[in-house]
């Protein structure tokens, strides 16, 4: 850069003010961190920072008034409290932060001497950060300088690389030092760089190449795919091969009914010439009430459905149904939305209540509406500036204000109330200004709306509005992650500037896909499944074996506890007994946490409680236990041995031993057994066993042992419980 | 949360509280109940078996309805003798179609009503074993079908439906006082779902192709048992016809709904759009008109011209239509200037208060009341006009929301003032015990000897705020009521019911009303009566549910007397005059044993309510109530004054029954032994008989060994019964609380102090001593 940014030292000439020049020092040394001096409502041994200095005003009252003064010392600079401690002179919890002899030292010093100012009216604001690459492609294994630059509003611009706080989103990928020094690891991909600096953000955004040849191309069968290949074009990855036909009927199956495919279904999908055959069973998929079962059971995780007391009970049977019975209608997203944010009347009547009674506080509301339908985590907002964003107090409590006019009565079902309009003003009191706020969406002005309006369904209003940068977005993001293991944006529910997108086209391109259909979530799925790119295998070839965001081939995933529970009770045919509900009612289908209690499977495996808004609540992760379980949990014995199990049936039915085989095989995998594993599995068929005296078994006996053998064998395959 | 752990676990300590004093007492005297009548209702002009069940109705029953017309006659069993439960209803063709309610008579009396319908279709009985695809019920269009679900089930039906040829399926139970959450779901042929209701138990399904459809049933949360029951209706109907539903009860609220006078059909109708200040709808007040709140988010705006000093009375009825609607109304002022139009409220009207609070089990999960919302979300409200000019009314339903809902109606009445008003009455459910969870319906059915108290509530309207006079009329014989009046401005005041000590059973459909003068004349109003509809022990988390009855039906027993009957001794209203001493006389009966060693008697309604109570020692045969009216502050007038207190009786009930168990038995067992008898004799006679005769004496001591096994089943059969007779029989502790037989006492003013002599001197602060007050008998 030719234009030669005034660097800080060439400022000192000037005198210097607390928010330009000194909060950005307390900020980069980190005393102001979430665990030192701005620890929620304490600080450090009383004194009290605002988070990352978004309270300047508080900070400098703190710094220069609080204590009689005591923290700064102006007949002597270098000997005030801020000073000593900070240099760790004398004894700091936290350590060394400034050096005696550096810059930012000597800054407060000369801050000090020159009496303190907070601020003059003529000081200029500062308006904007900028980081210098903002978008750049690099080798992997390199390194990249940032160079950060505040913009003023006297027009002037200073150099802030030594001060901002460097970090990036994907630390697997990418590192940066205090110095803002990029360091690239192995991965290909896209990363960013968020920069921060005196309350603002800036993002430098990272493409690194794989740089191998991508010359040949799956057929694109929609714009999924022209824009997932145009991305792995640029950055040089091939894409794996389209998956096989049983792969894809199982995954396809897993991942929108929560279900193995049927034998026969297997059978008659595999026999199929049609070319248009995926489709159509997407098209089935779609149809079926297992859709809307299996969806309805991520909704009401995310939704708090529940169970606290028994009493519970039916408000969250009704809850879920209404889920579910929204989902079948395939009712659009937004009304289904609107029909729960703006819901009144009782949960007899109109079951979407139920979800004012999990969610009674106003905070809580706008936090989950903010996360589940935004894409925007607005917790810290309440108390503070959001660190990598741009909502304040001000956005939180004007989202609260939306809530601000919900009435409550008692109602005919025991625990329940009856929500309905308290007719009146809606706004909310700031709590840091004391003023009271009018309900805006994020990013918008205030609304006016008239007391007889329910400003529910004003936000609800807002949220569909074609325009609305979130919500679309939002929703689409989460299904891609269903359907594809990572979000575009990844937590797929943490859509802010500084966690950009791995493909933005393709992010914005489905969202305004999804506007257009009327936010249509089947025609969603179906374009999502229909992709190739949904289609590719989990098979890495010879280049994309590293690559985990970029979508150039399938990420296998391991089956959700409820999903695996119903393949395992499907694949040994011992269904599971669930409490109050019909014999046959499938795991996916439950309506609460209740049966995680009952069923010790449900939560080994990770199933939430719907406690949290967040879908990472639901454990991904392996565990020791999860292996045991699978290994030998008395459960798992007995479906696998139990009366009118498979393996009894099995035994019972005719047929040749190759023609079971084939069974289980069509029923575990949706495939065929190879020549190999047929052969093995008729040798362990036919092998004699002995019981623990060493006595041969009965031949019958003996066969079935090692019928159940096989299936818990074949259960304890990664191919089993994991969709891939 | 950490009050919902803390509730949880009180709610857990109580049930084991529960737990263990059940076993030493009972809460309640035992009262008839009649909990199923399976089928729930028939077509006119047929008969319908129907199996009943019931709690006390033991003993030879007697199966009555509301409406005359239909009637029942016990099955008679292969032997001749009556089948217990069982009826056999006729309903002639001219029934009312629509609710009634059934009731079961018995040796306790009258039970209180189950709903009984009378419907215009065929009706089918399903017997519940449709819990499956394969095993669905098959469905004729335009029948219905009476059934139950059962736990963790779901009940299939099959039609044939044809492609474009709509049907309306309407699940009806709660309303018909089942305790069924319906979800009704009409699937393909295979059992998967293609369109759902969870709220209202109708389906409005147009088939997309010929072919097999099922209906699924169940549960909200797939409880199931008898008290599940449901009438499913399928009904053909036109493209653009209405949807058909059947009949349903009455919920407590509408007993205010209609105001006494109103015409069926309102002579106007809100038009659409009038959803914005521009569209307003112009009418001219008074005005009465039906209105929809169908529209998602509607609001209905009305325009009128008002004249200073006018008061206008407005109510909206629509929650007391049967509908979940909470209607409110707002009366704004308009004024219309160059810059263009502000906008004043004038008034907000909301709910219709309930006379008596409600009770709940929130938070503290304790009894704080009826069972009975006399209340309810309509509105009624008046408005005072200050200035001459235009005026707007809102209309909008407080349950809004972005749901469209055609059933929504409501009716607006804007009058001048016509004060009147409405009562609802309902037997009084006593708190018992500390964590007393448990609600019973109460049957008006008296035992000889016994008060009931019921508690009366009045819905004012326009202003009205006379006092009321409260009665009962068409009694059996030996039953009498005496009535507290609903004072001047008060909403609830109490009626008593007592059978005489002789009362002999009886039977009859009683009328409670209320008399007052309003606007200078008298007028007279029924009273409607109220019941909770099953016995729920733990009403925390099952809701106690009630509704109105079709009628006023009241017995009384003397199978079993009234375990203590206290009343005043040989006379029954005594005359005071302000700040007297009223000494009144009780005089006891005991008939049962009671434990502890006294009932503290206190006084009903708020006149006497700072009254001390009365310790009244077990077995005492006298004791006396002092009413000291110069304490109590008890201003001249006419009242009824009655006690009530809670014991312990230790209830021996049903010894007939184990009387004539014991009697067959004996009877059963003597016979037993005579065969014995022969057919030893008749074995020893084969043993010795002549080889001619051996084949015969043979074949005549088998048939006699026969008969003698016979008589051994049958005396065990009629032993088991007598054990299963003995342990019902058995002496149990009942908690209940006891009222005493209401007295008049007429307060008269103070008489005129004489006139004081020129010379005489008084003190200052001395009172005229209290006259003794005289009986006015």
């Amino acid at each position: 850069m030719g234009m030669g940014w005034a660097s800080h030292a060439a400022e000192a000439a000037k005198p210097l003010n607390f928010i330009n020049d000194i909060e950005p020092i307390l900020t980069k040394a980190s005393c102001n961190s979430g665990g030192c001096h701005a620890k929620a409502g304490v600080g450090q041994r009383g004194f009290r920072l605002s988070v990352l200095g978004f309270e300047p005003q508080e900070d400098y009252e703190h710094i220069v008034k609080e204590g009689k003064g005591r923290r700064v010392f102006p007949a002597a600079p270098d000997q005030s409290l801020l000073l000593l401690k900070a240099a760790n002179i004398m004894p700091h919890g936290g350590g060394k932060r400034l050096a005696p002899d550096s810059e930012e030292f000597r800054t407060v010093v000369q801050w000090i001497n020159e009496g303190m100012v907070y601020e003059r009216e003529s000081d200029p604001k500062i308006v904007a950060v900028e980081v210098e690459p903002a978008r750049i492609t690099l080798k992997a294994g390199s390194q990249q300088q940032l160079k950060v630059r505040a913009r003023y509003s006297d027009g002037s611009v200073r150099d802030v690389s030594r001060t901002a706080l460097y970090e990036a989103n994907d630390k697997s990928m990418a590192e940066a030092s205090e110095e803002g020094l990029v360091t690239l690891h192995d991965l290909p991909g896209n990363v960013a760089v968020m920069v921060r600096y005196s309350g603002l953000v800036s993002v430098c955004s990272i493409s690194v190449p794989l740089g191998a040849p991508v010359d040949r191309l799956p057929p694109s069968r929609n714009f999924i795919d022209e824009l997932v290949f145009a991305n792995l074009k640029r950055i040089g990855i091939p894409p794996s091969e389209v998956c096989d036909d049983s792969t894809f009927l199982r995954r396809v199956s897993l991942d929108i009914a929560g279900r193995l495919p049927t034998e026969e279904e297997a059978e008659a999908f595999l026999k199929n010439p049609d070319p248009a055959k995926r489709d159509a069973v997407i098209e089935a998929l779609l149809r079926s009430p297992g859709y809307a079962d299996f969806f309805a059971g991520k909704w009401a995780m995310l939704l708090h459905n529940k169970r606290d007391l028994e009493s519970d009970t039916v408000s969250n049977f009704a809850f879920h149904a209404w889920i579910r019975d929204s989902l079948l209608a395939n009712t659009p997203y937004d009304v289904i939305v609107r029909d729960l944010l703006a819901a009144t009347g009782e949960v007899s009547t109109n079951p979407a209540v139920a979800w004012f009674k999990r969610v009674k506080e106003p905070r809580q509301q706008v936090e989950d509406v903010a996360q589940l339908f935004l894409g925007v985590r607005m917790q810290c907002a309440q108390c503070h500036h959001h660190p990598f964003e741009r909502w304040g107090q001000q956005d939180y409590y004007s989202l609260a204000a939306f809530f601000s006019q919900i009435g409550r009565k008692l109602s005919s079902t025991p625990e329940e109330e009856t929500i309905f309009h308290k007719r009146g003003t809606a706004q909310t009191e700031n709590k840091k200004t004391r003023q009271q706020v009018r309900p805006a969406g994020l990013g918008g002005g205030p609304l006016e709306i008239a007391p007889d309006e329910d400003p529910r369904l004003k936000l609800a209003d807002w949220m569909r509005e074609k325009t609305n940068p979130f919500f679309a977005k939002a929703l689409v993001n989460r299904y891609w992650k269903h359907f594809f293991r990572r979000g575009l944006v990844d937590p797929e529910d943490d859509l802010r500037d500084t966690n950009p997108p791995t493909n933005p086209e393709l992010l914005d391109a489905l969202a305004a896909k999804f506007v257009e259909s009327g936010y249509d979530l089947k025609e969603l799925i179906r374009t999502l499944t229909r992709s190739t790119a949904y289609q590719l295998s989990s098979v890495p070839n010879a280049h994309n074996e590293t690559d985990p965001q970029n979508f150039s081939r399938y990420y296998p995933r391991r089956l959700p506890a409820e999903v695996l529970l119903d393949a395992i009770d499907t694949l040994t045919g011992s269904p599971t007994n669930f409490p109050d509900l019909p014999p046959g009612t499938r795991a996916v289908s439950l309506p609460d946490n209740s049966y995680n209690r009952t069923t010790a499977l449900l939560k080994v495996f990770g199933r939430p409680e719907g406690l949290s808004v967040c879908e990472c609540e639901r454990v991904d992760s392996a565990s020791l236990s999860q292996s045991l379980h699978l290994l030998n949990s008395a459960d798992l014995k007995a479906k696998v041995s139990g009366p009118n199990g498979r393996a009894d049936r099995l035994m019972k039915a005719n047929g040749t031993d190759a023609e079971k085989i084939r069974s289980l095989y069509l029923t575990a995998f949706a495939r065929l057994p190879s020549a190999e594993e047929m052969q093995e599995a008729e040798g362990y068929l036919k092998r004699s066993v002995t019981d623990a005296a060493g006595q041969p078994l009965d031949p019958a006996k003996a066969k079935r042992r090692s019928l159940e053998d096989l299936i818990w064998a074949l259960l304890n395959t990664k191919e089993f419980f994991y969709n891939h | 949360m950490a009050l919902k752990n803390a509730h949880f676990t009180g709610a857990c300590l109580v049930s084991l509280f529960f737990a263990a004093s059940a076993v030493a007492q009972q809460v309640c005297l035992p009262a008839p109940r009649l909990l199923t009548v399976t089928p729930m209702g028939g077509q006119a002009g047929g008969t319908v078996d129907v199996t009943v069940t019931h709690q006390h109705c033991d003993g030879p029953q007697e199966l009555l309805f509301s409406s005359p017309k239909i009637t029942a006659k016990p099955v008679v069993g292969a032997d001749g003798r009556e089948v217990p439960n069982r009826f056999k209803v006729s309903i002639p063709p001219d029934a009312p179609v629509g609710v009634h309610d059934a009731r079961l008579r018995s040796r306790l009396g009258i039970s209180a009503g189950r709903a009984f319908l009378v419907g215009s279709l065929p009706e089918i009985h399903c017997a519940g074993t449709n819990h499956s695809v394969e095993t669905a019920q098959k469905l004729m269009p335009n029948t219905i079908c009476n059934a139950a679900t059962a736990k963790r089930a779901i009940d299939f039906y099959s039609f044939v439906g044809s492609r474009g040829r709509r049907v309306v399926v309407d699940c009806n139970a709660a309303r018909i006082d089942s305790k069924l959450a319906p979800v009704v779901i009409m699937a393909d042929a295979k059992g998967d779902d293609l369109l759902v209701s969870r709220t209202s138990g109708v389906l409005d399904f147009t088939p997309p192709a010929d072919g097999t459809y099922l209906i699924k049933v169940h549960d909200i949360a797939f409880k199931g048992g008898t008290e599940f029951y449901y009438r499913l209706a399928l009904r053909e109907v036109d493209v653009d016809g209405p949807v058909q539903k059947q009949e349903t009860t009455a919920r407590v609220s509408a007993f205010s709904w209609p105001p006494e006078g109103l015409v069926p059909v309102a002579p106007g109708a809100e038009t659409e759009p009038n959803n914005q200040p521009s569209q307003a709808q112009q009418i001219t007040l008074p005005c009465d008109l039906s209105g929809s709140f169908a529209a998602a988010t509607d609001l209905d705006i009305f325009e009128f011209q008002a004249v200073k000093g006018d008061v206008w009375w407005v109510e909206v009825a629509s929650e007391r239509l049967g509908l979940n609607t909470d209607p409110a109304v707002l009366v704004q002022r308009v004024v219309k200037t160059e810059q263009g139009e502000t906008v004043t409220d004038v008034a907000e009207l909301d709910d219709i208060t309930a006379p008596m609070k409600m009770g709940t089990y929130l938070p503290a999960s304790t009894y704080t009341g009826p069972a009975y919302q006399a209340g309810s979300p309509d509105v009624l409200g008046k408005f005072e006009v200050k200035e001459d000019g235009l005026y707007r009314l809102h209309v909008r339903d407080l349950n809004r929301d972005a749901r469209s809902r055609t059933e929504n109606q409501y009716r607006l009445v804007v009058r001048r003032a016509q004060p009147d008003f409405a009562l609802v009455a309902w037997a009084v459910h006593q708190r018992l015990r500390q964590n007393d969870f448990g609600t019973l319906p109460k049957p008006l059915a008296l035992r000889a000897g016994t008060t009931i108290a019921l508690e009366v509530v009045v819905v004012r309207r326009d202003g009205f705020e006379g006092e009321i006079d409260l009665a009962m009329e068409n009694l059996p014989p030996g039953v009498t009521a005496s009535g507290l009046k609903i004072p001047a401005g008060k909403l609830q005041g109490m009626l008593f019911l007592s059978a005489s000590e002789n009362a002999t059973p009886a039977f009859s459909v009683a009328k409670m009303a209320g008399r007052a003068v309003v606007n200078g004349s008298t007028v007279t109003r029924p009273c409607r009566l109220a019941s909770v509809l099953w016995p729920v022990d733990y009403a925390p988390t099952e809701l106690p549910k009630s509704r109105l009855m079709a009628d006023v039906p009241v017995s009384v027993t003397d199978f079993e007397k009234a375990p203590v009957s206290i009343a005043g001794d040989g006379q029954t209203s005594w005359e005071a005059s302000v700040g007297e001493t009223v000494k009144i006389p009780l005089r006891s009966v005991w008939r049962s044993e009671f434990n502890g060693a006294s009932i503290k008697l206190k006084p009903y309604g708020t006149v006497f309510a700072a009254m001390k109570e009365i310790d009244l020692p077990i077995k005492a045969e006298k004791t006396e109530a002092v009413l000291d009216l110069a304490a109590l502050k008890t201003p001249p007038g006419e009242y009824t004054l009655a006690f009530s207190g809670i014991g312990v009786t230790r209830h021996r009930p049903n010894q007939e029954d184990v009387k004539t168990a014991e009697e067959d038995q004996k009877r059963a067992s003597e016979e037993a032994a005579a065969l014995a008898d022969a057919a030893k004799a008749l074995t020893e006679k084969a043993g010795a008989a002549l080889p001619e005769e051996k084949e015969e004496a043979t074949k005549a001591a088998k048939a006699a060994a026969e008969k003698q096994k016979a008589a051994e089943t049958a005396l065990a059969g009629i032993t088991k019964k007598l054990k299963a007779l003995t342990d019902a029989a058995a002496t149990k502790d009942i908690l209940d609380f006891f009222v005493t037989e209401p007295v008049r006492i007429s307060v008269k003013p103070a008489p005129v102090p004489p006139v004081p002599a020129p010379v005489a001197t008084s003190v200052p602060g001395t009172a005229p001593a209290a006259p003794t007050a005289l009986p006015s008998k």
